[in-house]
């Protein structure tokens, strides 16, 4: 048989806004045959989401379906009742969301989260559903499924609830798989190994499968065939290889090369010599020279940084401590960026508090311009907070919703009380320039400005007290990858018309490589790997960051 | 209210503006039947306060008692032959300055202390979740009782009980968003750049959860006005002569078979200022929230 599992021809699917009716996806065309896996790739609001959401048919309640066919094994579903999708539901389309943090009920054990989906479609009823679910656990690569089987969600991982997700949307053995960014919420390693597994089971059982990523080398990585939306419309689709090598679409050459990969060199703007921009950037500049006529002493010294936090709920015989943070040293010397490169849990965000000075130091030492901040005066601190500025991660919890974009950029100055209200007001104008915001933002709300714009506000923000050192947490990762690029390249435009000094945090080396001067990898609170970008990608040395090399997608592929 | 004052994205054209909450609300059938009733009984107390109405509430007329309604006394007159339109329209106006007194000061206390506690941790909040535990496991009654009995017992008095009653209402319902929202970037980065906890909370924390004190604002007015009318039901409450809501249902206990009106129309009353804050709070919710007003 060659019919396909999923035939999708001619979709449109409309959106109900006030009394107006969007269009947010335009003549879909895309199948997927037995045993294959099909990517989805697009950024946010290309409406990849809403298009997977057709398939299983659990568009939100002001979305319908305005035109097209939706076959699965020939049968169209575009119009079926809804107490016929129950039935597919399932069984047999199975499902694998984004979060799998959410998605799994906190009050039920895992295997009665995975046996109901058996039972509801009744395949399977008493001890023959414990069985099969001990199976799929197993199948799924948790060690002990039996003991696993018993416990809750939050005695498992991020890694290990997504797997038990994945048990959960193949077991009935569905002829079609829809996985919605499956892995997005994970660490790298975690998501190879994770996508390793899905692969090799949708292979052996012969689903289809409907990936659905915001990421290219990925999608490229694990699907057979590669399809590209846009604003709604499919732009482009075929084989894995050739959309890689040969895309056709602007969009997708974009996408490419907007996407970092360990081949990518260090940004550096063409301009780099001395760009004038206001009489205090002159001075700066002028009072860099001096600093550098000195053989330069580093702006921060970070030296045995360790935090440990106590345990709240520590039993007799386990330890009462927790070490986040343990004996970290590295130096930023002006100028430059340094990045910390880790997982989740590797002690990165809490080493960057330390430097921000938001978290207590536990012990060691950070030096900022000779100043040691746990000995700091308070005024001393105060000052310091000047030279220090962070961005961080979320650019929809980084600006303050009732704040209008110049409020929140002119928010240090006027805690430091620098400058009187009408030069405030030029310097927001200035500040909206450098980050390439039309001045007509000032008076916008951040509710009205995308995640890309937000994050630019919070870089103006940062820059406002023209600080010696901007750290920036994960400054990119909420964003679409052209965005990202568009980020990236900002920051290194600013640091070298600016002479600024970088703390850079990431869990993605590609990003890393991109803007990095000298780069740590830290795992479990403790460096393990330092080196120039150069040094540390062409030959890592220890095994962890060897791995972390080895898990980024498509690293074998360009 | 210093509550709505401190927002300072309320004047600005945008969605969240306090302009646009207020149309949302005349749009929602709740909120627009809770304006109403409750503007109309604000109306009754205002003429009481102003002394506007043709009869005097303590005014004795032997040769009036227990009148039935009539176009001379609309609801009646009681027993000592007082008019009981004058009466009720006085003891809403009592209990309506009561509440208002009682809960303005939950509010001021409860929020300050929410806010404090949530943002600060530590000692301060343990020290203030621990009164409010405390404050928690008093019946409004006992309070009302021992304040009585240590203090004068006037209108004042009633409000201070209930206030001290009400306060950790609002210490609970401000201090969890506070939790998330000292965590949240922007709070971390207004720390990063040196301002002071004070000025955290005032610029920052205390915008963001403004709507949801608003809203437990209208709902708490409603409570506080059964609360004073079982304090006065029960002796406890505004001492007599001084006509209360709920000492005028008490009073009418022993009449009701002959003389009805003397207990529905202060019952009715407040019914209707109870029901028609709730509708109020309910829109007020709605209004406030964006998630509700994106479905319209």
């Amino acid at each position: 048989m060659t019919q396909p599992v999923l035939q999708i021809s001619g979709l449109k699917v409309a959106f109900q806004i006030g009394r107006q009716e969007v269009e947010a996806v335009r003549d879909v065309d895309l199948e997927i045959a037995a045993g294959q896996t099909v990517a989805l790739v697009g950024e946010s609001g290309s409406g990849k989401t809403t298009t997977a959401s057709t398939v299983n048919r659990l568009l939100p309640e002001n979305g319908r379906i305005t035109a097209g066919r939706i076959l699965i094994d020939g049968r169209d579903i575009a119009h079926l009742p809804e107490s016929e999708m129950i039935r597919l539901r399932g069984a047999g389309i199975g499902l694998v969301p984004q979060d799998p943090m959410s998605n799994l009920n906190p009050l039920l054990r895992i295997g009665q989260q995975i046996g109901e989906a058996l039972e509801v479609h009744g395949l399977s009823h008493g001890q023959a559903t414990k069985d099969r679910v001990i199976e799929l656990l197993e199948m799924v690569g948790i060690p002990d499924p039996a003991r696993r089987a018993r416990q809750y969600p939050h005695e498992f991982s991020g890694g290990m609830r997504q797997r038990a997700l994945i048990a959960m949307g193949l077991a009935c053995r569905p002829r079609l798989l829809i996985a919605d960014e499956p892995t997005s919420a994970l660490d790298v390693t975690v998501q190879r190994r994770i996508l390793d597994q899905l692969g090799q089971l949708t292979a052996e059982l012969g689903t289809a499968v409907l990936l659905i990523t915001h990421d290219l080398p990925l999608a490229a990585e694990r699907a057979d065939r590669i399809v590209v939306m846009h604003q709604g419309r499919v732009v482009e689709q075929g084989p894995s290889q050739d959309i890689l090598r040969h895309p056709q679409h602007e969009y997708t050459k974009q996408l490419l090369a907007a996407a970092p990969s360990l081949s990518s060199q260090r940004l550096r703007p063409a301009v780099v010599t001395s760009v004038v921009a206001s009489d205090t950037a002159d001075l700066r500049a002028a009072d860099r020279s001096d600093d550098q006529a000195q053989p330069a002493a580093p702006l921060v010294e970070v030296d045995h940084l360790t935090k440990i936090y106590p345990l709240r709920l520590a039993q007799a015989g386990q330890p009462s401590t927790f070490t986040a943070v343990d004996a970290v040293s590295f130096t930023i010397p002006r100028g430059q960026t340094v990045s910390l490169v880790g997982e989740s849990g590797s002690g990165k965000s809490t080493t960057a508090n330390m430097v921000l000075g938001l978290e207590e130091i536990s012990s060691g030492a950070v030096r900022f311009a000779g100043l040691d901040l746990a000995s700091a005066k308070r005024d001393q601190l105060f000052a310091m907070r000047r030279r220090v500025q962070p961005v961080f991660q979320d650019p929809f919890a980084s600006l303050d919703p009732r704040y209008s974009v110049a409020q929140s950029i002119a928010e240090p100055l006027r805690v430091h009380k620098v400058l009187d209200p009408a030069q405030r007001r030029r310097r927001v104008a200035e500040l909206l320039d450098d980050v390439a915001l039309p001045v007509s933002f000032a008076d916008r709300l951040p509710h009205e400005l995308s995640g890309g714009q937000r994050q630019r506000v919070a870089i103006a923000r940062a820059l406002a007290l023209e600080p010696d050192l901007v750290v920036l947490d994960e400054p990119v990762s909420a964003l679409d990858v052209l965005v990202q690029a568009q980020i990236l390249e900002l920051l290194a435009d600013l640091q070298s018309r600016l002479s600024l000094s970088y703390l850079f945090i990431s869990h993605d080396l590609a990003v890393v490589r991109l803007v990095s001067d000298q780069v740590h990898v830290m795992r479990r609170g403790q460096i393990v790997e330092s080196g120039t970008p150069d040094e540390l990608f062409a030959a890592p040395q220890h095994p962890y960051t060897q791995e972390l090399l080895a898990a980024i997608p498509g690293a074998q592929l360009i | 209210m210093s509550v709505v004052e401190a927002t300072p994205a309320a004047t600005s054209s945008n969605g969240r503006s306090g302009r646009a909450a207020f149309r949302m609300l005349l749009r929602s059938p709740a909120g627009l039947v809770g304006l109403i009733l409750v503007g109309l009984i604000a109306l009754l107390c205002l003429a009481s306060a102003l002394h506007l109405l043709p009869y005097d509430p303590l005014l004795q007329e032997a040769s009036q008692r227990m009148r039935p309604p009539s176009s001379e006394h609309w609801f009646g007159t009681d027993r000592f032959g007082r008019d009981v339109f004058a009466r009720v329209a006085a003891g809403v106006a009592n209990s309506a300055r009561i509440a208002l007194v009682a809960v303005a000061f939950s509010t001021l206390a409860g929020t300050i202390g929410g806010i404090v506690s949530g943002y600060l941790r530590g000692a301060s909040d343990a020290a203030i979740s621990g009164v409010t535990n405390v404050l928690f496991a008093f019946p409004p009654l006992l309070l009302a009782l021992t304040l009585a009995s240590v203090f004068a017992r006037t209108w004042f008095t009633i409000a201070v009980a209930i206030a001290v009653v009400y306060t950790p209402i609002f210490i609970r319902v401000t201090r969890g968003p506070v939790l998330t929202l000292r965590e949240i970037d922007f709070v971390r980065s207004a720390r990063a750049t040196g301002q002071s906890p004070a000025a955290i909370m005032a610029r920052h924390i205390l915008p963001n959860i403004a709507s949801i004190i608003i809203v437990q604002v209208t709902l708490s007015l409603s409570w506080a006005v059964l609360t004073e009318a079982s304090l006065s039901f029960l002796g406890l409450g505004t001492p007599p002569p001084a006509p209360s809501l709920g000492s005028m249902v008490y009073e009418a206990r022993t009449l009701v078979a002959l003389a009805p009106w003397t207990m529905i129309f202060p019952g009715l009353i407040m019914v209707v200022l109870v029901v028609g804050l709730n509708l109020l709070g309910d829109g007020v919710r709605d209004a406030l929230d964006p998630q509700s007003r994106g479905k319209r």
